[in-house]
């Protein structure tokens, strides 16, 4: 059995933290208003994207990590644009 | 502060017959190999529970195989569409408000969209939807406003 409560707590940004909020903020407003040219071209897709511009897509995240040197690095944003209408 | 607001994100392609933006948040989220990745998820109230992928998962050090088990299923009803999944806790990270918040988080084996569903997000928040403006307000609980009974339970 797992049980989870609510929980949250007041968030003093590490260093590290702070210097990857630095570094993808320009990124993640790109993205959030990508040009509806590049948003058709990725629809369907998961895009990686570094310094305003994008590195791999592919249509699984799990084949876009495939893709890269370094999924995990903290300094690449990760999107899924959908391909059409959904129903979650 | 106690509250902001988010302006809705295009995800849908600029040919879809729908409004192709959502309500959606930047967070950041840690997991057991402190590794911190900053995602969009979409704020999806018809979501039960948040979802991601299993790379996910693996990407923020979880032993996918040790999360309770579960089986998600979506619109169609047969059991064949059904998707495993995994629950671990993850903590978000919300620079908006620099809070750290603990969410129950489905990671399904295989792809899926990023979601922040209800439980455990919005027991934190009161959320207001402006689709007319195409905006999302999210504006924190006190402690003694927000649930404080178990959340989530799952037989495992």
């Amino acid at each position: 059995m797992i049980t989870s409560r609510v929980k949250t707590r007041t968030w003093l940004p590490t260093p590290e933290q702070q210097a990857i909020l630095r570094a993808t903020e320009a990124t993640m407003q790109w993205l959030w208003d990508l040009p509806d040219t590049l948003r058709a071209r990725y629809a369907g897709q998961w895009v990686a994207a570094q310094d305003c511009r994008i590195l791999a897509s592919a249509p699984t995240m799990a084949e876009l990590c495939d893709r890269l040197d370094d999924p995990a690095d903290s300094t690449i944003i990760m999107e899924r644009f959908e391909k059409g209408v959904a129903v979650r | 502060m106690n509250s902001f607001v988010k302006r809705w994100r295009a995800v849908l392609p600029p040919t879809s017959p729908v409004n192709p933006k959502v309500p959606a948040i930047d967070v950041i989220s840690t997991g057991p190999n402190r590794r911190a990745l900053r995602r969009t998820f979409l704020v999806d109230s018809g979501a039960d529970v948040s979802l991601a992928p299993r790379r996910l998962c693996e990407l923020l050090g979880f032993d996918w195989s040790s999360g309770a088990e579960l089986r998600l299923a979506g619109i169609s009803s047969r059991p064949e569409c059904d998707v495993e999944a995994r629950l671990f806790e993850l903590e978000f990270l919300i620079p908006d408000l620099a809070i750290g918040i603990l969410v129950p988080v489905c990671f399904a084996d295989g792809d899926s969209s990023l979601l922040l569903g209800r439980e455990g997000f919005f027991d934190c928040f009161r959320i207001e939807f402006d689709k007319s403006r195409l905006l999302t307000r999210f504006e924190l609980l006190d402690d003694d406003a927000s649930h404080q009974e178990p959340l989530l339970t799952t037989d495992n």
